[in-house]
């Protein structure tokens, strides 16, 4: 199999995925950390962007599909956000922080990037979760964040405005936290095997 | 490859038609009928699953009173009658649907689950691709949860992360995570360029032609029968 390389890629994020995920879900913390695989699948396969789209989503949907096996039965029901994810990390983060991976970035220019990237994958998965939120399970996003939800209900919010609101103060430190990790991780990433993954082009 | 499961994955969704305008009593036909489908097809399968499901409808109950109380007394969504009645009212729709939708994916995992990860995704219609990405991730995951044991220990050995919350951690967690993606790679890397650059090592775990599962097979009728069962209610009822 000469893509072989690519497919234990996109298993070993998929790997990723579950393994914070898990660990997050049952320490009750108020983050979700599952998807900086999809991000790490976007910034690591090669190709085009429109390659990494595919890729990076198929990385999500399978990592929620395990997930909801494994962990949360409810998980699956958000793959949207998790397809929305894969195309943001692909057509707006790939390539634009190959400076930070190599740890050339100043650490101005690192925490900026990390900011806009991180805010802006938050603000794309809290538009994409508001309608699950609010049609499917009547607004409980998770533990902490239910509470800001039932707050701003509570003070005159509509339900979708309620959901978005709680899904902007919440998600955007889930998502830059989770592109921290993606970082980090694609900086450890052995060179030996990023050979094997251009080879398999 | 595609000769027995033709219809895998799309005759799920046909399950999922009630819980759009359905009648309460549509959709609890449903409910009942899935579990009891899932555990006429596979029993032993769902008893894990189930356990997931009650832990996480038994998380999704007391937060989810908890907003249709906020609800109820909010001035834009109050109702006539009384708070308890409006929260209930309310409670019940949500958790009808997310019941639904659950037991469909407990229909699914039972239907699918074939006693072991390789052979269930070998059993689905899936491109080979996808399932030797499948069956290396499901062995990478507990390759992960070692790993990462391990690294963690030996990080605490060192008093380098602190068994508690500490703003140290914030910075030795992602190093944590980078050393145990490293290690498992570079485990990966020798075995590529050794036994998994063999085809004959892949087709024996992931076989790109597959013989006729009659188990398999089976499910799928009872499944499809129930699916088309289920539709020509559905017909029925907006019909009349």
């Amino acid at each position: 199999m000469k893509n072989l390389p690519t497919i234990i890629l996109a298993a070993a994020c998929i790997a990723l995925n579950v393994a914070i995920g898990t660990l997050v879900y049952l320490l009750k913390l108020p983050l979700y950390l599952d998807s900086a695989g999809i991000m790490l699948a976007a910034l690591l396969v090669p190709g085009s962007r429109i390659n990494a789209s595919i890729f990076s989503a198929i990385v999500g949907v399978v990592s929620f599909v395990t997930f909801g096996v494994l962990v949360s039965p409810f998980q699956p029901w958000f793959i949207g956000t998790a397809i929305a994810g894969a195309l943001y990390a692909s057509l707006v983060v790939r390539g634009r922080v190959t400076d930070l991976i190599d740890g050339t970035a100043t650490t101005a220019r690192f925490l900026g990037r990390l900011l806009i990237f991180g805010i802006g994958w938050g603000i794309v998965a809290a538009v994409v979760s508001a309608p699950i939120v609010v049609y499917l399970f009547g607004g409980v996003t998770g533990a902490g964040t239910t509470l800001i939800f039932a707050f701003l209900v509570k003070t005159g919010h509509q339900l979708v405005s309620a959901a978005l609101l709680t899904g902007f103060s919440a998600e955007p430190v889930d998502k830059t936290l989770s592109l921290l990790l993606a970082i980090a991780v694609a900086r450890f990433t052995p060179q030996a095997f990023r050979q094997l993954l251009a080879d398999s082009r | 490859m595609l000769r027995h499961r033709i219809l895998f994955p799309v005759v799920y969704p046909f399950f999922l038609l009630p819980t759009f305008g359905s009648s309460v009593g549509t959709k609890l036909a449903v409910l009942v009928a899935c579990p009891c489908l899932a555990l006429a097809i596979n029993f032993r399968a769902i008893g894990r699953i189930v356990v997931l499901l009650l832990m996480a409808l038994s998380t999704l109950v007391p937060l989810l009173l908890l907003v249709q109380t906020a609800v109820c007394s909010s001035p834009v969504y109050a109702m006539p009658g009384s708070l308890a009645h409006c929260v209930a009212q309310r409670s019940l729709t949500v958790l009808l649907n997310v019941c639904l939708l659950s037991s469909v994916f407990l229909l699914a995992t039972a239907n699918e689950w074939r006693g072991s990860l390789v052979t269930t995704i070998n059993g689905m219609c899936l491109p080979r691709n996808i399932r030797v990405m499948a069956i290396v991730s499901g062995a990478m995951i507990g390759g992960f949860r070692r790993s990462m044991f391990r690294v963690y220990h030996a990080f605490t050995a060192r008093g380098e992360a602190m068994p508690s919350v500490h703003w140290r951690n914030l910075i030795v967690l992602p190093t944590m995570l980078g050393a145990v993606w490293a290690a498992e790679l570079n485990g990966v890397v020798k075995r590529v360029k050794g036994q998994w650059s063999s085809d004959t090592f892949w087709a024996r775990y992931v076989p790109a032609d597959r013989p006729i599962d009659s188990a398999c097979t089976k499910s799928d009728v009872l499944v499809l029968s129930a699916g088309g069962l289920l539709i020509g209610v559905l017909l029925v009822s907006f019909r009349f």
